[in-house]
């Protein structure tokens, strides 16, 4: 691509028309100070060739001028593969895009709105911004070739663009031939795929779906004409066998017709006679049921006169039984009365029995308290003594005279271990003398008789100064006595302490002391248990009380009977003559119970009876009047019953003559073996039946046959035929372009697959451009670039040096070096034979002059192969590209002010 | 004596499917050898025309066709006796409904079995009415004591004949047993002639009067027959009608001067104009050996009648390396390599080595 000119307008702080260009297809720089639009012409550059004009995202909003409400416009001229065009869009408030093409030395529309934006686009990428404005990885080519305000730094290759980069540098490594085969190989792919890959519709595939439409109906026509006939032909078979059968019935209806009206004939007269018999016999029995009802009423009259005369009788007998009855009932009741009496008097002389066995049993059990009490009385009183007497004592316990025995044992063998560590020293001199204890024991003065042995003893040494003698010293082992000793003083305090509380420190005396206690202790023991065995459960004061209420008990009961004071009752004897009294009454009453109760049921019963003939009475006076009402009733014509046998006779006789009539017809009807009326009724059913039939069926037939004479012209095979052939010739030709597609699908993969593994030749490639460019930016043969597979710079192999350094571990000059060195390789390298456009916005801030001339000699050298241009605050610095054409656009934007001023 | 022209299975109307544009040709070329079966019943002078059956494809062909037909049998010197067969039988709708056929007054269409009297002869008509039946069409006939010369017409498949649509079984005895002269027969494609074992034959089918498939025997004719009198042996003599030929060329490739062989065998097969060719090709191709493939194709197309090649057989040798070699050192040569063994339909393998080759053809051209 090469830029010819740019004009933007409300953009920014660009807000007056400007243009700028013509620019060169070599070196271009344009300058100017700090927020005066230089990278806004660069971003409305971008815009014109990869936005579309209709996005109105917030990015977009930002691109009007500051402060006021108007549209963004920009204008770019363009050439691509020696085309030149011309865009103009126009954002936000006034969308519009068009798509210009120089042709014949004049613009000509080439396409407007969204497809004005997509073919623009579709000449640099096949990226396309989702949303938004377009970011780097939509710019395909661009990505390496523009590179934004201080942004040198090449990232991530993205999109589409690092396959075009390899196909382009790969391209590079394949002969003519080979890349003339590709082209070809490239048009055949893409008359079968789509640039996704997709499956381009020849349009076969449509005309398969139409002719297989098509064809679905013409067959259905086929099989509805097929169907209908087969329709047609059964309607006929059953059109032709219904009118047989039609023709069949009324030959069967003539034939049978005249037996019919015979039959019929026939019928009638049987049904007369019938009727004559029918009416005889109703008379009959109407005349048998009425004599009968009067007999019957006349025997029910009579039997009700007879049932009435004996109940009369039944009465009065009945009325005497009753009285009778009655007084033995009284009889009954008065000798209950008195059989309750008794029993009442045995129950109270039975209650006073069982007191006078209670309080014979009460004054056992005070007897028996008593004797308890005193008893417990006594040992409690010695208890309460015994415990007085321990509990003023002190007397040693049994672990107190273990302790006391063991410190005693203790004593002892510390005596005796001090009785044995202390030297002895004993005199017995002649003659008596004086002497003095000097050690071993008190410093005393001694004197010792003659003839009688004078002990001293002592530790560690004894010493007497025996006066006129002189000293006598006697000494041994030395280092126990005074344990011993301590030992013995120990045994003592602890015996001392031990038997403080008993008053009495003497063994014996401890001794005894602690068998006194003892004594008490089983004394106590002896009496608790004693006492406990008297009382049980209950306290003295228990038993004390229940005696009481026992006394309280036997004194009402004496109160009751105060003889029983004097005489204690005999309480077995009272009871048994009690039982016996009670048993007797108990007895009489029963039986008197009995005997009432039979009288009172007799009495019932009688009394029943009574009330039972005088309401048979009162039913059979109502029968008899009924009997007689009816009776008046059925003789009311005045005939009596010997006439009216006389008319029913008649009647019988008439009834049998009349049956015996239709028996004859009757018989005559049965020898025509079934009802020829009722056969003939139903053949003329069954003919309307199937003449009905036959209508439809015909009518069926008849619209079918309109149906078949409608479809059977129209030639369904013909045209099912012509589309099968049809369908299968575009099969065969679909089959054809699929086995072609896919062929080519497996070449292009293939040829693709290949290629693609060129990619280590073409990193070296872009490596060794790089890597010159670089070395000429430093001055000499520096070392190697190391690229990724992404083709992005991952590291410098200095020369002479096996270890490679990290991009990031570069100056910021010479990162920045480092990435113009990697894009302009890139640039150079995918642009073919086509000069591109370079933009370096405010780049090598960081370079220092030396490098800085180098790259500016690297950039003239460029300018064979690339369009540059340049946008920069310091035009100073690139005095040495005097051949580069520059535009100040401070000047530009002057003049333009200064036009509208005017 | 009578003379009659015996034709059945003209099939009018018939589906071709296969053959595109030019199915409509094929068919317009039975009804041509119609008017030639005609034509030949009039140069030999017959009493009359049989046809026995399938006069259509189907009883729901375009009523032109039936008009078109009837046309051409009107024109016949002859009465024209016809019985329907399995594909156009006797049913409501049918093609023997049409008006078209009230116009031909020479045209009979036997609608029953009954016998119908002709000066010195009888025929015994069998149409059929309906497309499939495992009865005997022929089980009515009792010609036995007929003194005139007793023909039949049926349509069926006789027994032990090698016909596909097995149905309207017909005994190979029928005429012997029945007391026919002859038994016109209709169904099979191919002419043949069946008698009871050691007698005349008495049983023909004529075949269709033009081919209507590829590999079809003895089809494209009529039969004239003659009778001297009753219980004379009849005289079945094939007459050819047909102008189409149908040939298929299946052949396998072992040897690249193979398709060179093919190549001129097409070139110079005969009556080409008239015939259908479908050529079938497989084994093994070499690089040489595709461009033949190609004259192969352009001769096909452009010499015959009608022409189709299958070349989907046809595969490169999995040793021959020879297509490796010949393609140029690089990227294309490893493409090709891959090609070769690439693990798809070989059908897809083979287009794409040859396509292959065709891109490099051109890019060097």
């Amino acid at each position: 691509m090469i830029l010819h000119s740019i004009t933007v307008e409300n953009w920014r702080c660009l807000l007056e028309k400007n243009e700028i260009g013509p620019f060169s297809d070599r070196v271009n720089i344009l300058y100017a100070p700090n927020a005066t639009g230089k990278s806004t012409l660069f971003e409305a550059l971008r815009c014109a060739l990869m936005d579309n004009h209709t996005t109105r995202g917030e990015d977009f909003q930002k691109l009007r001028p500051w402060g006021r409400d108007l549209s963004p416009r920009v204008t770019v001229e363009f050439s691509v593969a020696t085309v030149r065009y011309r865009v103009r869009k126009g954002f936000l408030d006034k969308p519009e895009s068009l798509l210009e093409r120089m042709e014949n030395g004049e613009y000509s529309p080439l396409a407007e709105g969204p497809h004005a934006d997509a073919m623009t686009r579709n000449l640099f990428t096949r990226d396309v911004p989702k949303r938004g404005m377009s970011r780097p990885e939509h710019w395909g080519i661009l990505q390496v070739l523009w590179a934004p305000q201080g942004g040198l730094e090449l990232g991530e290759l993205s999109g589409n663009l690092l396959s075009d980069i390899r196909q382009s540098l790969s391209a590079q490594v394949i002969d003519d031939q080979t890349r003339g085969v590709e082209t070809r190989l490239l048009d055949r792919y893409a008359i079968h795929f789509t640039p996704t890959g997709k499956r381009k519709d020849s349009g076969v595939s449509g005309l398969i779906e139409r002719a297989r439409e098509d064809l679905g109906a013409s067959e259905r026509e086929l099989l509805e004409a097929e169907s209908v006939s087969e329709k047609v032909k059964e309607l006929s078979k059953r059109v032709a066998t219904l009118r047989n059968e039609i023709a069949v019935l009324r030959s069967d209806h003539a034939a049978i017709e005249a037996k019919a009206t015979e039959y019929s004939q026939l019928t009638a007269e049987l049904e007369r006679r019938t009727s004559d018999a029918r009416t005889a016999e109703s008379e009959y029995g109407r005349l048998k049921a009425e004599i009968d009802r009067i007999e019957e009423t006349t025997q029910e009259r009579d039997s009700a006169q007879r049932r009435l005369s004996e109940l009369d009788a039944s009465i009065p007998k009945l009325e005497a039984e009753l009285e009778d009855v009655r007084a033995r009932v009284d009889l009954a009741t008065r000798e209950l009365e008195a059989a309750r009496n008794e029993r009442t008097e045995a129950d109270e002389f039975l209650r006073q029995s069982g007191e006078a066995g209670r309080f014979v049993e009460l004054r056992e059990k005070i007897h028996l308290l008593e004797g308890k009490i005193r008893a417990a009385n006594d040992v409690r009183t010695l208890l309460a003594k015994h415990e007085n007497e321990k509990a003023s004592g002190a007397f040693p316990d049994l672990a107190g005279i273990r302790k006391i025995r063991k410190a005693y044992s203790d004593l002892e063998k510390a005596t005796v271990r001090l009785e044995s560590s202390l030297i002895t020293l004993e005199i017995e001199p002649a003659v008596s003398c004086s002497g003095r204890v000097e050690a071993g024991g008190e410093k005393e003065c001694v004197t010792f008789e003659a003839g009688k042995a004078t002990r001293v003893q002592g530790a560690p040494e004894v010493r007497i100064d025996v006066e006129s003698f002189g000293s006598i010293r006697a000494f041994g082992p030395c280092d126990s006595a005074e344990e011993a000793r301590e030992e013995v003083a120990k045994a003592e305090r602890n015996i001392g302490k031990l038997t403080s509380a008993f008053g009495k420190s003497g063994k014996s005396d401890i001794e005894d002391l602690f068998e006194e206690g003892a004594s008490l202790d089983r004394h106590i023991e002896r009496e608790r248990a004693e006492l406990n065995g008297l009382l049980g459960n209950d306290t003295l004061e228990e038993l004390v009380a229940r005696r009481d209420g026992l006394n309280r008990d036997k004194d009402g009961i004496l109160a009751r009977f105060p003889e029983w004071e004097r005489e204690v009752p005999d309480a077995k004897e009272r009871m048994c003559d009690a039982a016996e009294r009670k048993a007797r009454a108990d007895e009489r009453v029963r039986k008197a119970e009995e005997c009432r109760e039979a009288g009172n049921e007799s009495l019932s019963a009688k009394n029943a009876a009574l009330l039972l003939v005088r309401q048979q009475k009162t039913t059979e006076e109502k029968h008899l009047k009924s009997a007689l009402d009816r009776l008046g009733k059925l003789e009311g014509d005045g005939k009596t019953i010997e006439q009216r046998r006389t008319d029913r006779t008649k009647f019988l006789m008439s009834w049998d003559s009349a049956n015996e009539k239709a028996g004859e017809y009757r018989k005559k009807l049965e020898e025509y073996g079934g009802n020829p009326v009722k056969k003939l009724e139903k053949l003329l059913d069954a003919i309307r039946r199937k003449e009905e039939e036959h209508t439809s069926a015909n009518e069926d037939l008849i619209r079918e046959n309109a149906l078949l004479d409608r479809i059977s012209p129209k030639g369904a095979y013909s045209t099912v035929a012509v589309l099968e052939e049809r369908l299968a010739e575009l099969e065969r030709q679909h089959g054809k372009e699929q086995l072609e597609a896919e062929a080519i699908r497996l070449l292009y993969d293939t040829y693709g697959q290949c290629r693609s593994e060129l990619s280590g030749t073409v990193t070296r490639k872009a490596t060794e451009m790089a890597s010159g460019i670089y070395s000429r930016i430093v001055g000499s043969p520096s070392g190697d670039l190391i690229l990724e597979e992404s083709l992005k710079p991952a590291g410098f192999l200095p020369r002479g040096i096996k270890k490679t350094v990290d991009v990031n571990s570069l100056s910021g000059g010479e990162k920045e070096q480092l990435h113009f060195a990697v894009r302009l390789a890139l640039a150079t390298s995918v642009g073919n034979d086509e000069r591109q456009l370079l933009v370096l916005d405010d780049a090598f801030m960081a370079t220092d002059p030396l490098r800085f001339q180098r790259i500016l000699e690297i950039i003239d050298d460029a300018a064979q192969k690339l369009q540059i241009l340049i946008l920069t605050c310091h035009p100073d610095r690139f005095m040495a590209l005097p051949e580069a054409t520059r535009f100040d656009l401070e000047d530009i934007r002057g003049r333009l002010v200064a036009a509208s001023g005017s | 004596m009578v003379r009659f022209l015996h034709t059945a299975d003209w099939q009018i109307g018939m589906k071709l499917t296969g053959f595109g544009a030019m199915g409509e040709r094929i068919r317009g070329e039975r009804l041509s050898a119609a008017e030639r079966a005609l034509q030949i019943a009039q140069e030999n002078r017959t009493d009359f025309i049989l046809i026995t059956g399938d006069l259509f494809e189907d009883n729901s062909v375009d009523r032109a066709l039936i008009q078109k037909v009837v046309d051409i049998l009107k024109r016949a010197h002859c009465p024209v006796f016809i019985i329907p067969g399995n594909h156009d039988p006797l049913v409501p709708g049918s093609v023997w409904e049409d008006r078209s056929w009230q116009a031909a007054e020479n045209v009979v269409v036997f609608r029953e079995n009954a016998p119908y009297p002709l000066p010195g002869a009888v025929l015994y008509p069998c149409p059929l009415a309906e497309k499939q039946s495992a009865k005997d069409p022929t089980a009515w006939i009792h010609a036995e004591d007929e003194e005139r010369i007793a023909i039949g017409l049926a349509h069926g498949s006789v027994e032990g004949a090698p016909i596909g649509e097995w149905d309207h079984p017909i005994p190979r005895d029928a005429a012997a047993r029945s007391g026919l002269d002859y038994l016109a027969l209709g169904h099979w494609h191919s002419f043949a002639v069946f008698g009871a074992e050691g007698s005349a034959g008495r049983m023909a089918y004529p075949g269709t009067h033009e081919a209507t498939s590829f590999g079809e025997r003895d089809s494209g004719n009529v039969s004239l027959v003659e009778i001297d009198g009753r219980g004379a042996a009849p005289s079945v003599t094939p007459v050819r009608t047909g102008a189409l030929s149908w040939v298929t060329v299946d052949e396998r490739i072992s040897r690249s001067d193979d398709l060179q062989s093919i190549l001129s065998r097409i070139r110079e097969m005969e009556n080409a104009e008239s015939t259908l060719l479908k050529l079938q090709l497989s084994g093994f191709i070499t690089p040489e050996g595709r461009e033949r493939l190609d004259d192969i194709e352009r001769v096909v197309a452009s010499r015959f009648f009608w022409g189709a090649t299958d070349f989907g057989g046809l595969a490169p040798a999995p040793e021959d390396d020879s297509w490796i070699e010949e393609l140029p050192p690089g990227v294309l040569r490893e493409v090709g390599k891959r090609l070769r063994t690439a693990s798809i339909d070989s059908r897809v393998r083979t287009k794409a080595l040859l396509e292959l080759y065709s891109l490099i053809k051109e890019a060097r051209a």
